[in-house]
């Protein structure tokens, strides 16, 4: 039963990207299958955020094959595209005074007819996305009212009401307190294992990422370095021939590891 | 600041605006005419009254002068307002605006040239300033926009700047003719202000054709909502930007062209209006859009009202200025306050 669920959600086969001559990613081939929770690790510069920009079809100068759902990305149109994939941007755009509500609408856009005004199901999409995200609260204050947190937590709302299989994440939780923190990585457990979504992020904290993932992805200079459940990557070598530093492994009570620096 | 931002009322408010914008516009003028008069010509020409009792001559300064005249001022307004709002949008850049982009210095150039081969070749030159503005300004986006492309792909830095290095290019063409003009170059001087003074007989096409194109970018309002957030952004929520902003670039270009070639390089309405609406009625374009078109509407009737108005109050009976005087007198104290709000807040 299990297996037959497991379906492939992306693939890339031999995936580079060069940005003016010089090799950011250098010939990546991975299988992500529907419902897995993927944190991509690895030191600054090791190309996560392009990884991702890749997938998602924002960078299109890349060579190799991306593969959505069996078939090439090239082949989606973009708003075809859009009801697959959601992508957080590190840094979300907080220039204009738009509304939560307007912004969590936002990601029924793919949806949305050209001259057709939104419909029960768009509105009741955006209205689970804010439950979800316990934005309710928030939903006539606007962007540049809110705090940090706040404003991470209305885009992946907006993500969340896109609908889409696949949601990606640069560094959702970069720049938040501790408790926002956690909050985040629960919401998105609890999002990926109720609704069968992939998620696949980047993330700067080994230890988030060793609790929630299912699977770690190591990048380093490129080219992935290790790939597995937790246990396996969190290992002391692998860590130290990435982020050059000594760290120490520990287990919680469910064996999961966390590291000590 | 969102005053209006949920009811209807706000876009009452707007239509009782231009509505008397237009009353007291084709009101006022250097000659008197008492305001029932004006509204009984009103009346007569759309119910084909015949009124006896109003004189021919008040007549015919409210239908053949001042009506064309601010019917002129409604559309340009309405145009510039537009233009402004979407190079905006577009470009996530609160500064963007014909002039700007350079697209005013490009028409400015192309009626110079008309003007000095009028002298230099042949008079009938003149009557083709229209056409010259129009593709000076259209030659100018094609060269912005094509400078602002590397690899493929638009950059929005290198849009405004090369807005800004195409501006003083034709600037210096212009000041070039000007000089070789001489004393007759006050009539280019004059058109570098804009006026609404001339008579055009292709108004009414190019109304249709500004409306059409309002209504056309008005179909793409979600788009320029996310556009404005980011291109990034918006991509991955389905937006084909590159097409998308191929496509409104070349329908504002031309609004911004027809405007410019009607009236001259009048300056500010890009940039007051949009501002201001975004102010009253927040970031979202399916409402500003249509808010932006009607403020403008109101807004450069009235300043040529002031400009046709306040001068022969103050100075000599008669007198009048061109309008972009009147609109850069708002402009730039406006824009002094959106500086002083602080960067951050420059967007509303």
């Amino acid at each position: 039963m299990v297996l037959e669920n497991r379906k492939k959600a992306l693939e890339t086969r031999s995936l580079s990207v060069c940005y003016n001559g010089t090799p950011v990613l250098k010939d990546i081939s991975i299988s992500i299958d529907q419902g897995e929770f993927v944190s991509i690790l690895g030191p600054n510069g090791s190309g996560k955020t392009t990884f991702i920009k890749a997938l998602t079809g924002i960078i299109k100068d890349i060579k190799g094959e991306v593969m959505l759902f069996g078939k090439p990305v090239t082949s989606y149109r973009r708003r075809e595209f859009a009801r697959f994939v959601s992508f957080l941007p590190q840094d979300p755009p907080v220039t204009l005074p738009f509304l939560v509500k307007d912004i969590v609408m936002m990601g029924r856009f793919p949806y949305i007819k050209r001259f057709e005004m939104e419909k029960s199901h768009d509105i009741g999409a955006a209205d689970y996305a804010m439950e979800l995200m316990d934005i309710h609260h928030l939903a006539k204050r606007h962007l540049m009212e809110l705090s940090g947190g706040e404003v991470k937590r209305v885009f992946i709302a907006q993500a969340v009401a896109q609908e889409s299989s696949i949601l990606f994440l640069d560094e959702p939780t970069a720049n938040l307190d501790i408790n926002y923190q956690v909050e985040i990585f629960k919401m998105l457990k609890k999002f990926n294992e109720e609704m069968n979504k992939t998620i696949v992020l980047i993330t700067h904290d080994i230890n988030h990422a060793a609790r929630f993932a299912k699977r770690i992805v190591l990048l380093n200079k490129g080219v992935i370095v290790k790939t597995g459940d937790p246990g396996e990557v969190i290992n002391v070598r692998d860590l130290k021939s990435v982020f050059n530093t000594e760290v120490v492994i520990e287990y919680d009570r469910e064996r999961k590891p966390y590291i000590l620096i | 600041m969102k005053l209006f931002r949920k009811s209807y009322i706000s876009y009452l408010i707007l239509f009782v605006v231009l509505f008397m914008s237009f009353m007291i516009s084709i009101s006022a003028g250097s000659v008197s005419v008492p305001f029932i008069n004006t509204v009984k010509v009103l009346l007569a020409e759309l119910f084909s009254l015949n009124l006896k009792t109003i004189p021919e001559v008040q007549h015919d300064i409210i239908i053949k002068i001042r009506v064309p005249r601010v019917f002129l001022g409604m559309i340009v307004g309405a145009g510039l307002s537009i233009s402004g709002l979407v190079f905006q949008a577009l470009l996530k850049n609160p500064l963007a605006d014909p002039y700007t982009l350079g697209i005013s210095a490009g028409a400015a150039f192309g009626a110079g040239l008309a003007i000095f081969l009028s002298y230099a070749i042949n008079a009938y030159f003149k009557t083709l300033l229209p056409l010259f503005a129009f593709f000076g300004a259209i030659a100018t986006v094609f060269l912005v926009y094509f400078l602002g492309r590397t690899k493929g792909r638009v950059q929005i830095l290198t849009i405004i700047l090369s807005g800004v290095v195409v501006s003083y290019l034709f600037s210096s063409g212009l000041v070039l003719i000007m000089s070789l003009l001489g004393d007759r170059s006050h009539e280019i001087i004059y058109w570098l202000m804009g006026s609404l003074a001339g008579y055009h007989r292709h108004l009414i096409t190019a109304a249709a054709v500004i409306f059409i194109f309002i209504v056309f970018t008005f179909i793409f309002f979600r788009d320029l909502d996310l556009m404005s957030l980011g291109d990034d952004q918006a991509k991955s929520l389905g937006v084909n930007t590159e097409l998308i902003r191929l496509l409104l670039f070349s329908t504002t270009s031309l609004i911004t062209a027809i405007s410019v070639s009607l009236t001259g390089t009048i300056g500010f309405v890009g940039l007051i209006v949009p501002h201001s609406m975004r102010m009253l009625f927040g970031p979202g374009h399916k409402r500003l859009i249509p808010a932006s078109v009607v403020a403008g509407a109101s807004f450069l009737p009235l300043s040529d009202t002031l400009a046709r108005t306040v001068p022969s109050l103050l100075f000599q009976s008669g007198m009048e200025v061109p309008v972009g005087v009147v609109t850069a007198l708002f402009g730039s104290p406006f824009f002094i306050f959106l500086l002083i709000r602080g960067k951050k807040r420059l967007w509303f």
